[in-house]
């Protein structure tokens, strides 16, 4: 199917989206926080994964590599992101009286959600999980993902990021430890 | 196993990715204490709940609506994307094709004495008019002449000049043609005046008076300028402010005119900075950076010893911004380029930053050159 798509074949092209849609956006959801937000990006992601079809050799899987620009492009967005604060509607917002920046949209996003104890109470914990995941830096949250939610094996994720496998493990340990410490008061 | 150790291998544990004998270890650790154990216990529940988060899917029609993003493509992008080569084949030869056509140039020019007399300086040749014209007697009055008609300091020796001049074609002594104003300006270009100098020895223009002569010298000693013999003339009849000076530079983007100066300031090369800078004001007039660009611009006439031609620009600042923050700087720099020129304006020049602009830091320094060049 991916050599079809790189001869030009739309249908086999938009079979190889059906298939990888699902962790594509699942990346893009779980690194944003914003439903919306993660479905433009997905499709910005296979666009970006059309034109550079000629240039994919089949050097790696087709899964990892796409892995590896949906990863490269959702760092790129928040990193944009964080840099245009007050341009981006979802991340808009003067500094406070203190000067500091606004928060990141994620970090919006958690301190907007109701408190933590409130949100066990409507037993909404994966609303919990995904606002804790935005204090994450965005490299461990991306591990994470990778790992715990996608199921990425270490030498994937290292593949994918181009790390070294060191670096995934204990970008890994480091950011399991956080959500530990996040989440534990309320589990 | 200490605590510590114990806990680093938290995710290693989970993942099963422990050797037997750590595993062995950890597991004697965690029988052992129970803060430790509490503490794997917590690890654990953390990562399933992130595990527990699960994958999600898109909208219905995702898949649809990216195929139609594809297709909507401009017809001329998804042409380049099946026609060209993958950019490990791209880029070598574009790199050959960039030293081609670098090579076709160079040889074009070498090939082409029109293009090469095109790019090289221009000589001038001084009009007659200004030739005849007496030189008068302090330096500064050629230049400042025809700009205080513009400007706000009284004219001096513009009227004597006319006065003087013999009879001569109207429009040369009141305004040279277009290309005699540029020129003018070259002349200021070092290497334009040595090429000057050669051609003025084989045109067939009159030998310059022993009168001019002396005042053109006299001139250079004032301004410290290198000598030359034909460079004062010019000054009787200089381009007005505002017009271009070094060399025509084409109508560009003001981004493109303003980081090119800015690039050509930092390396001392004033006289494309000149250039860039001419043209970024003419062309871009309403441009927030005007004030900016008129400072930097009589800075690299200064930097250039062109006092005469640095005074209008900072003149022009202070007026035409009179808010400006640039505006004390402006004012104190013009003065210290008229007291260059041996203007005593200067010294009032100074004493006006001092007293109007007292939180500035150009004030203390006019206080300063107050007391050390303008002795009461």
């Amino acid at each position: 199917m991916v050599d079809r798509a790189r001869a030009g074949d739309m249908g086999a092209f938009e079979g190889l989206v059906r298939r990888h849609q699902g962790r594509v956006f699942t990346l893009a959801l779980r690194m944003l926080g914003d439903r919306a937000e993660a479905e433009d990006m997905a499709q910005e992601i296979f666009l970006k994964a059309y034109r550079g079809l000629k240039a994919f050799r089949g050097a790696s899987r087709f899964s990892t590599w796409l892995h590896a620009i949906a990863s490269h492009h959702c760092l790129n967005h928040l990193e944009a992101r964080r840099r245009r604060p007050l341009q981006s509607a979802r991340g808009g917002g003067r500094p406070d009286r203190a000067g500091n920046d606004p928060p990141a949209p994620l970090d919006r996003l958690a301190d907007d959600a109701p408190r933590a104890d409130q949100l066990m109470e409507r037993a909404d914990l994966a609303r919990l999980v995904q606002a804790e995941l935005a204090h994450l830096t965005e490299e461990h949250r991306l591990v994470l993902i990778l790992r715990d939610i996608q199921g990425l094996s270490y030498e994937e994720i290292a593949e994918t990021l181009g790390l070294e496998l060191g670096t995934v493990r204990s970008r890994l340990h480091r950011a399991r430890m956080e959500m530990k410490a996040r989440l534990t008061p309320h589990l | 196993m200490t605590c510590d150790e114990a806990r680093g291998a938290f995710s290693d544990l989970y993942d099963r990715a422990l050797s037997e004998p750590s595993l062995t270890a950890l597991n004697r650790h965690l029988d052992g204490c129970p803060a430790c154990r509490a503490e794997w216990t917590a690890f654990r529940r953390a990562v399933q709940a992130v595990t527990d988060l699960g994958g999600a899917e898109p909208s219905p029609g995702f898949a649809a609506r990216v195929r139609q993003h594809v297709e909507a493509l401009p017809w001329w992008q998804r042409a380049l994307r099946w026609l060209f080569l993958p950019l490990h084949v791209k880029v070598p030869i574009q790199a050959l094709a960039l030293v081609l056509v670098a090579f076709a140039g160079l040889l074009l020019y070498q090939r082409s004495p029109e293009l090469r007399r095109e790019m090289e300086p221009r000589p001038f040749s001084p009009p007659p008019v200004a030739q005849q014209a007496p030189m008068p007697a302090a330096p500064r009055t050629t230049d400042e002449a025809p700009r205080a008609s513009a400007g706000a300091r009284p004219p001096v020796a513009a009227p004597k000049a006319e006065q003087a001049a013999p009879p001569a074609p109207p429009r040369s002594a009141v305004a040279p043609p277009p290309q005699a104003r540029l020129e003018s300006e070259r002349e200021h270009d070092p290497s334009a005046a040595r090429d000057e100098a050669k051609e003025v020895g084989k045109s067939t223009a009159p030998p310059e008076s022993p009168r001019a002569t002396g005042s053109a010298e006299e001139s250079r000693a004032k301004t410290g300028e290198p000598g030359m013999a034909a460079r004062p003339l010019l000054r009787s009849a200089p381009a007005p402010a505002g017009q271009s000076q070094i060399s025509p530079v084409p109508p560009a983007s003001a981004d493109q005119l303003y980081s090119a100066a800015l690039a050509d300031m930092g390396r001392q090369r004033y006289d494309p900075a000149i250039g860039s800078l001419r043209a970024f004001i003419q062309q871009h007039p309403r441009d927030a950076r005007i004030p900016d660009a008129r400072m930097r611009l009589a800075d690299a006439y200064v930097a250039l010893q062109r006092y005469a031609d640095a005074i209008p620009e900072y003149e022009a600042l202070a007026r035409e911004f009179p808010d400006s923050p640039l505006r004390p700087a402006a004012l104190y720099r013009q003065a210290l380029a008229r007291l260059a020129l041996e203007d005593r304006s200067g010294c009032q020049l100074l004493r006006e930053v001092a007293l109007r602009f007292p939180q500035a830091p150009e004030a203390a320094a006019a206080r300063q050159a107050l007391s050390a060049r303008c002795p009461e």
